[in-house]
C-alpha cells in the first residue's frame, strides 16, 4: 500500500491544484461578465457622444399657412442625421407681447403628427417639416419652435 | 491484529483526505456562485449607470399657474421605469424646492406637487428616445434663470438650467 502520508498528501495535492484552477477559471469568467457588460455600454455611450459632437441641425426657415406651420432643418454637421425615427419630436410655442406662453402646440413622429419629407439628411442637405398647429398663430406676437431627434439631435427658432 | 487495522487506517485517512477536500470544492463552488450572481448584478448596475442619459429638450412656464413645463428626452442605452419615485427640485439662483409626486399625467398638479406624462407612448416607461413632459409646480414664485434637478429612482443626477 505504500507511505499513506505520502498518499494522502499527494491526493491533497491534487485536490488542491483542481480547486485552485477551478477558482482561476470562476473568477476570470466573473470578471469577463462584469467587465464584458461594462465596456458594451461604455462603447454605446462613446459612440452617442461622437455622434453628437458630428451633428449640428438648424432651422433654416420657416413659412405659416392657417396653422400649417412648415420648417426647413439643414444640417450643418459632418454627419448623417436621422429624421424619421420613433422618439422625433418637436414643440412649438406661441409666445405674446410680454414673452408669456400662452399655448403650446406638441408633435411627435409617433403619434403621426409630424410629417418629414426625407427620412434623413446628409451634411449639407435640408429637410421640410410640416406640422398642424393646435393654436392660431396669428394670435401670437412669436413662436417658439424645438425640433428633437429620437437621438436627441436638436434644433431650436424663435421668431 | 496490527496487520489488519494498518490498511483500515490508510484507507480512513484517504477517504477523510477526499472528503475534506470535497467540501473545500463544494464551499468554494457555491461561494463562487453567489460572488458570480454579485459580480453579474454589479456589472449590470454599472453598465446601466453608465448608459443612462437624458437630453434637455424645452421648457416653459404657465405665468397664470406658476408651473412649468419640462420637455427631457431619453437619450440613453435603456428605457427607465418607476419615473414617479424620482426626486424633483425646482428652484432658482437662492432656493430650491422639493417637490412631491402628485399622479400621472396631470396638466396642473397643483404648487408643490409635480406630474408627468410620457409622450410618445403614454405607458409610464419612460422608453429610449421618448419624451417626457415633466411638470413642476413650486409653492412660490420664482424668477429666471430657472434649476431643475432630477434624481432617479435607479441612480443618477441630472441638473438643467433654463429661462423659460
Amino acid at each position: 500500500m505504500g507511505d499513506p502520508l505520502m498518499a494522502s498528501t499527494a491526493i491533497g495535492a491534487l485536490l488542491g491544484g483542481i480547486v485552485l484552477i477551478t477558482s482561476v477559471l470562476i473568477f476570470t469568467s466573473m470578471w469577463n461578465t462584469y467587465f464584458a457588460s461594462y465596456v458594451s455600454s461604455l462603447k454605446s455611450v462613446s459612440d452617442k457622444i461622437v455622434y453628437l459632437s458630428q451633428s449640428r441641425l438648424v432651422i433654416s426657415n420657416t413659412t405659416i399657412n392657417g396653422t400649417q406651420l412648415n420648417i426647413v432643418l439643414t444640417n450643418n454637421g459632418s454627419t448623417t442625421i436621422i429624421l424619421r425615427e420613433p422618439g422625433t419630436f418637436m414643440a412649438v410655442k406661441c409666445i405674446d407681447s410680454l414673452g408669456y406662453v400662452i399655448a403650446i402646440s406638441e408633435h411627435s413622429y409617433d403619434a403621426n403628427t409630424l410629417t418629414v419629407d426625407k427620412a434623413s439628411v446628409k451634411p449639407g442637405e435640408s429637410a421640410n417639416v410640416t406640422v398642424l398647429l393646435d393654436f392660431d398663430p396669428s394670435l401670437c406676437s412669436s413662436l417658439g419652435i424645438v425640433f428633437v431627434t429620437g437621438d436627441g439631435v436638436r434644433a431650436e427658432y424663435k421668431s | 491484529m496490527r496487520g489488519v487495522s494498518a490498511p483500515i487506517g490508510e484507507a480512513l485517512m484517504l477517504l477523510a483526505t477526499i472528503t475534506a477536500a470535497m467540501l473545500v470544492i463544494t464551499a468554494l463552488l457555491y461561494g463562487a456562485s453567489l460572488l458570480g450572481s454579485e459580480f453579474r448584478e454589479a456589472g449590470a448596475r454599472a453598465a446601466r449607470y453608465v448608459g443612462t442619459s437624458i437630453t434637455f429638450v424645452d421648457a416653459y412656464v404657465n405665468s397664470t399657474s406658476g408651473c412649468h413645463y419640462i420637455y427631457l428626452k431619453n437619450t440613453g442605452s435603456y428605457p427607465l421605469a418607476n419615473i414617479s419615485s424620482s426626486s424633483v427640485m425646482i428652484g432658482n439662483t437662492t432656493s430650491a424646492y422639493l417637490v412631491t409626486y402628485a399622479g400621472y399625467n396631470l396638466s396642473n398638479p397643483g404648487a408643490g406637487y409635480w406630474s408627468y406624462v410620457d409622450i410618445e407612448k403614454p405607458n409610464k416607461i419612460w422608453d429610449r428616445a421618448e419624451t417626457l413632459k415633466l411638470i413642476a409646480c413650486p409653492p412660490a414664485s420664482l424668477t429666471p434663470p430657472y434649476k431643475l434637478v432630477l434624481s432617479l429612482p435607479e441612480g443618477g443626477t441630472f441638473t438643467w438650467s433654463y429661462d423659460g
